[in-house]
């Protein structure tokens, strides 16, 4: 087992009317890229919110680095700042340029000299090909455009773990290749990643683990060519057959 | 006098300072929404006229304004010689400038495919105007509405400054404060307190009420 | 008809210059007021927001002269016994009025920007407060400029309350000249004027601003 990055222990998170979450358990390790894949409203974002503390479990721990989160000395916005969040529906800061919102964690967070800031944003927004577009503001960038914006966003803090929360689902189809192809880069430079995403081809060629969920429990794991030829739950094996049917995937 | 006689005193204001604020608030509907079709409809030179012209009521104090119809043009038409008249006319002719902005942006939030749908139907621009978008609009309207009439009620009394002879809740103040003085009471300023009271009670909870009923309608028909 | 103006004209100038002063000072102190109002009613609990909303209900619901009255008589002369400088008086009512106005604009354009925003600086490791300071108020503050304007517009005519305590300001200074010259319609449509070039340039300038600042595809 390498050393585990992010861990989920026995996490539940109730809404007034609903679970989001019962009883799940994950661990993501050094290097890592595990894929959360399942219908939708199976708890995926609420997952990775819980993950990065975005919103607080109501039972279970939360852990970075073995530090627990949950607890109430912990320092959140700390932890934070060293896990990347990559968002479905983008979530750039209108009133900055690309530039800008690469730096503004770098300058505001960790509180990096401004040359400095944006040495390290320039590697980041070049590392997913948007070295081109630092001038422009969010609105005057394709929809594929600023989510490598997020995506630089996100990498330039250096994190320990980067959570994609289907960062293609809100895009075109001829725009998610260019994100999709973003993330691989990122796969094969060894980063550690948790990705929801329905993006079959993508899943199947980048994921060390495929981890299917459903109305909020963790139901079937197991590696990529596994799940996707031989899914061993009913429940998977029907998700895929109609991801397929629909053609959500790019395949 | 006590307490409750100069209350009841102050109270007995209200009437003219609502009959004063709703005049000129129908004086400005009456004023504001034909302005608002002349500077829509009415061709390039009425648009740069009705524009030109609100736009100076909008840039003049109400008080400037009041005073030049009740002492400036009151001298030669006598009619305006009366408080009452000038602050009502002023006050309207006034709101009229800014009703027809808030008309015009309510007219704009109904939006065209409305009279195209009812044009369809086979109305004619009149009647679509009136039947389909006329009855939208207010309720967009309503909120800009409310805080126009607010303001109209609290502008009011500037009339005090015609001279005292619109016996209005502000004006009635003024008079409580000079027998106070003449009485030697503790607090001859005291009766500003309950002036204040009285026009947020007039103004407030309509205004307030008219924002809420407007964004429920709204929700509720998909404005 | 209009011959006597000119003599007049460097007292109608002094009261301008009042006015300037009585609408700029408050309005430049009312946006700290109103921006902390609008702070604590949008971040801060119930208790803050009931308080907030009692302060901007008086300020909105009231003319602007009784408050000018309240301030400068009731509550130093009568209340605390003593006497205060009528500008300061009008300075300082002005401001809790503009400030109560500028809440409402201010908090709308919090409200503006997207809660989604917010999320998005917290995940970064921003604090609350720095992703307020850096990430919300940019936003609000550009939302917000064309309701400043209007207030400003709004300010500058109101600056004719303070006649309720006599400072020479523009409206105070074409009555007398009105009452020396017995000449209303002449002085009334003049101060008109020097009401309407003031605010019309000014605003016109606001609008440059607002053209400078604005960022391309962001209009809430
Ligand atoms: N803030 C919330 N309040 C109430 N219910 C929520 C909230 N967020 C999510 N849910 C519910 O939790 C369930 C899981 O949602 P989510 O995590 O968004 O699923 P997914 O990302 O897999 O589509 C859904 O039924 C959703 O309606
Ligand atoms: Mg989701």
């Amino acid at each position: 087992m390498p050393d585990v990055v992010a861990e989920a222990e026995n996490v539940w998170m109730e809404y007034k009317d609903i679970i989001a979450l019962r009883d799940v358990s994950l661990q993501v390790g050094e290097g890592k890229i595990k894929v959360l894949f399942g219908p939708s409203g199976s708890g995926k974002s609420t997952l990775l919110r819980c993950l990065a503390m975005l919103t607080k479990p109501t039972r279970g721990k939360v852990f970075l680095r073995g530090e627990e989160l949950t607890s109430p000395e912990a320092d959140i916005d700390k932890a934070r700042a060293k896990i990347g969040f990559v968002f479905q529906n983008i979530l750039l800061f209108h009133h900055l340029r690309a530039l800008g919102n690469v730096t503004l964690g770098l300058r505001r967070v960790l509180g990096l000299p401004k040359q400095e800031a944006r040495e390290k944003a320039m590697k980041a927004l070049r590392e997913v090909r948007m070295e081109r577009w630092v001038d422009h503001y969010p609105a005057e960038l394709s929809g594929g455009q600023q989510q490598r914006v997020g995506i630089a966003r996100a990498l330039a803090m250096e994190p320990e773990i980067i959570l994609f929360d289907e960062p293609t689902s809100s895009l075109d189809p001829e725009l998610k290749g260019e994100v999709l192809d973003a993330m691989k880069d990122l796969a094969k430079k060894g980063r550690t990643m948790l990705i929801a995403t329905h993006e079959m081809h993508f899943a199947r060629e980048a994921a060390d683990e495929m981890i299917f969920q459903d109305e909020g429990r963790i139901i079937e794991r197991g590696t990529p060519k596994h799940f996707f030829t031989n899914p061993s739950t009913d429940r998977a094996r029907r998700f895929l057959a109609r991801l397929v049917r629909e053609g959500q995937s790019n395949v | 006098m006590n307490a409750l006689e100069q209350l009841i005193f102050l109270l007995e204001g209200v009437q003219i300072t609502l009959s004063v604020s709703v005049f000129a608030f129908l004086l400005g509907i009456a004023t504001g929404i034909p302005m608002m079709l002349l500077r829509a409809f009415g061709g390039k030179l009425w648009e740069l006229i009705v524009e030109g012209y609100e736009k100076v009521l909008r840039g003049v104090p109400i008080v400037i304004l009041m005073l030049l119809f009740y002492f400036g043009i009151g001298v030669r038409v006598p009619f305006l010689r009366d408080p009452f008249v000038s602050a009502a006319l002023a006050l309207g002719i006034r709101s009229g400038a800014y009703q027809s902005q808030i008309f015009k942006g309510a007219m704009r939030g109904v939006g065209e495919d409305q009279m195209t749908a009812a044009r369809a139907l086979g109305m004619s621009k009149l009647k679509a105007f009136r039947h389909v978008v006329l009855p939208q609009m207010f309720i967009i309207a309503s909120a800009g509405l409310g805080s126009e009439y607010a303001l109209i009620v609290k502008d009011s009394a500037y009339a005090f400054f015609l001279g005292g002879g619109l016996l209005d809740v502000i004006t009635r103040a003024d008079i409580l404060r000079a027998y106070a003085l003449t009485e030697h009471w503790e607090y001859p300023y005291f009766a500003y307190i309950p002036t204040a009271l009285i026009y947020i009670a007039l103004t407030f909870p309509l205004a307030t009420y008219l924002d809420r009923w407007g964004s429920r309608r709204k929700k509720k028909l998909g404005i | 008809m209009y011959e006597f103006i000119p003599k007049y004209l460097p007292f109608f100038l002094k009261g301008l210059q009042h006015s300037f002063i009585l609408a700029l000072v408050p309005l430049a102190l009312g946006f700290l007021v109103g921006l902390l109002a609008a702070l604590a009613d949008v971040y801060r609990g119930r208790t803050a927001s009931t308080l907030i909303s009692i302060y901007v209900e008086f300020f909105r619901g009231s003319p602007l002269i009784v408050q000018a009255i309240l301030f400068y008589w009731f509550i130093p002369q009568d209340l605390l016994g003593m006497r205060i400088d009528r500008l300061m008086a009008a300075l300082l009512v002005f401001t809790l009025n503009s400030g109560a106005y500028q809440k409402g604009y201010i908090k709308g354009a919090i409200e503006a920007v997207h809660e989604d925003q917010m999320t998005a600086a917290r995940a970064l490791g921003m604090s609350k407060l720095k992703a307020i300071r850096h990430v919300v108020l940019p936003q609000a503050l550009r939302i917000v400029i064309p309701g400043w304007t209007n207030e400003y517009a709004s300010m500058s005519k109101s600056t004719s309350a303070a006649l309720a305590i006599g400072i020479p300001e523009l409206a105070n200074i074409s009555m007398s000249v009105a009452s020396w010259t017995f000449r209303s319609f002449e002085t009334y449509t003049f101060t008109a004027l020097l009401y309407f070039i003031w605010i019309f340039f000014s605003v016109k300038v606001l609008e440059m601003v607002y053209e400078r600042v604005k960022i391309p595809g962001f209009e809430a």
